[in-house]
């Protein structure tokens, strides 16, 4: 179970992450992250049985639209596609 | 023509008209700072300010047409880049990390003629809800200095609150523009995820970070977003749709909407809160609104699969400070380059942000990463497509921005998953990647102020201020406290 975090691997994650923590430092670590696993615990009992790469997709679909360059966005206008970036007011 | 101006627009006519010099406004904003004790900003940018209200004030002498937004005095969280402007994120690592390029908000802004007042505090790395986990001390709510301004981007709003700035910029990866805005009595709306340009802002979880306007009014709110919402080639997850501009619409009609009210939102609200909300909610019925009660199991997952995403990307994001390519440097004996990192880290990151760290690293450890990263990813499609459902159902959702009003310093104590909670109500909205913004309806027995969120689906950002503009016109709660507002 995730609320189950060991010392030892706190230790080894924090090497990893380089970091390093105090005795007190580490105890207080335990309780922190045992309590943020315990809520994140529902992930782990949500049954996705069925995850594939196309579900993790998003299903929204971003319309394609000619773009414009980086140097017409901050002089602001409408270029020759019609694409309007900035609006001079 | 509407009546009710903004601040924007009411700067703007003073300045146009006379009334006031662009130098002569942004010294009084800068004095205002200077006498402020809400430790809203860590930089202040007075020469920068004066220089550039100089340059507007020419233009308006030679009788040359300005901008909306041109001569407007401004305020940007610390964590957007900015050339040649030290730029901390609230942290001890970047102290004296000075940028060599902006991030394109300020390049916009800065394009538009915007004057910067300076950089706001905020959360360490935007890594809190209190905006107390930063390396340059707490920020104090303007409406009562023993009250948190809510975080992470707490100095942008009590800047605006207090009328330190006109308008300010903040970032929003699980609800750190609306919380804030609703702690703080101001209006502030997270966009559509790519909307508006990431590229120079420091990153925190990247495919939940969003910028957006902090605003006294929604007109103001409308205004800035129009200007910003852009695409931007140099941000990956820019999206290249043509946004719909919202500023000309935001008097149009809002008639016979259909509300959604999640009911499981208002679980564990406060009574004020509940009811202020709900009552807000009601305003719509005269328009012909229908109101419609439902319950959203899904939404029970958006907290752990923010927790999980966010800090998975923390743990990646923040693997770039490491003490040798910019920003602080172990001063004392180090044996290798993996020591020096090691000491550089532990020395001077936050323990917000090393206990986000160290629960990034864990949940995408190999033996961890299919029970928590993959099911988190899982979740979150789960949790979008249920979202795009319900807005075939309703054209808006009303939840309240936040459980409570603002609460005191040190609230969570030893306990960083209570201070996680106080977001419970706005990290949907990052997680389906919709647009929602906070608006003050209200204030409760201590007069504190409570925020409503409205959402709407992607890509909507006009529905979703008309909405609000509609609430705001005939119940303005907004104030500015602490200062006496500028005479224009």
């Amino acid at each position: 179970m995730a609320s189950k975090i060991s010392k030892d691997e706190i230790l080894k994650l924090a090497k990893l992450s380089r970091l390093e923590f105090s005795e007190d430092e580490t105890k207080k670590l335990l309780k922190d992250i045992g309590n943020i696993m315990k809520l994140t615990s529902k992930i782990e009992k949500y049954d996705s049985s069925e995850v594939t790469y196309d579900n993790i997709q998003s299903d929204y679909e971003k319309p394609e639209y000619d773009s414009c360059t980086h140097d017409e966005i901050l002089s602001g206008g409408i270029n020759k596609n019609g694409f309007f970036f900035v609006k001079k007011y | 023509m509407r009546k009710n101006k903004g601040l924007i627009r009411k700067i703007h006519d003073a300045l146009v008209s006379k009334k006031v010099s662009c130098f002569e406004l942004t010294s009084w904003y800068l004095r205002e700072i200077e006498k402020s004790d809400l430790n809203a900003f860590i930089t202040v940018t007075k020469e920068h300010a004066l220089e550039s209200a100089k340059k507007v004030d020419e233009k308006i002498n030679k009788n040359q047409e300005i901008g909306l937004l041109e001569g407007v005095p401004m305020s940007l969280k610390d964590n957007f880049s900015t050339k040649n402007i030290l730029t901390t994120c609230a942290s001890k690592i970047l102290e004296n990390y000075v940028p060599i390029y902006n991030a394109t908000v300020y390049e916009i802004l800065k394009n538009q003629g915007c004057i910067l007042l300076g950089k706001n505090n905020q959360d360490q790395f935007a890594m809190g809800s209190s905006n107390e986990t930063s390396y340059f001390g707490p920020v104090k709510n303007p409406h009562d200095k023993t009250k948190v301004p809510g975080g992470s981007s707490g100095g942008s709003c009590a800047s605006v609150a207090a009328g330190l700035a006109a308008f300010a910029m903040g970032s929003d990866t699980g609800g750190s523009i609306r919380q804030p805005a609703a702690f703080c009595g101001i209006v502030g709306m997270k966009p559509t995820y790519g909307s508006i340009s990431r590229y120079g802002i420091i990153p925190l979880a990247s495919s939940l970070d969003q910028a957006g306007p902090l605003t006294l009014t929604v007109e103001d709110n409308s205004i800035v977003y129009d200007c910003l919402a852009v695409h931007d080639p140099k941000d990956e997850t820019s999206c290249k749709l043509a946004r719909k501009k919202t500023f000309d619409s935001l008097d149009s009609s809002i008639e016979n909407l259909k509300i959604g009210i999640p009911t499981n939102c208002f679980e564990g609200s406060d009574k004020e809160v509940y009811d202020a909300v709900e009552n807000a909610a009601k305003f719509y019925e005269k328009f012909g609104a229908k109101i419609t009660y439902f319950a959203f199991p899904e939404l029970d997952f958006s907290m752990p699969v923010y927790c999980v995403l966010g800090r998975a990307e923390t743990a990646s994001n923040m693997a770039r400070f490491d003490g040798i390519r910019y920003g602080y440097k172990y001063k004392g004996e180090y044996s290798d380059v993996n020591d020096l990192m090691t000491k550089t880290r532990s020395e001077a990151l936050g323990d917000e942000v090393k206990r986000r760290i160290l629960v990034g690293s864990y949940v995408l450890n190999s033996g961890y990463y299919d029970s928590f990263y993959k099911k988190s990813l899982v979740a979150k499609n789960l949790i979008t497509k249920k979202f795009a459902e319900k807005f075939e159902e309703f054209d808006i959702l009303i939840t309240p921005t936040s459980p409570t009003t603002a609460f005191g310093f040190n609230y969570a104590g030893d306990d960083p998953l209570k201070m996680q909670l106080a977001d419970i109500c706005v990290v949907n909205a990052n997680i389906a990647g919709i647009p929602a913004i906070s608006i003050p309806c209200g204030y409760d027995s201590n007069n504190l102020p409570i925020g409503m969120q409205i959402m709407s689906k992607c890509w909507s950002e006009d529905l979703l201020l008309r909405v609000a503009y509609k609430y705001e016109k005939e119940n303005f709660f907004a104030k500015i406290i602490g200062g006496v507002q500028f005479e224009i």
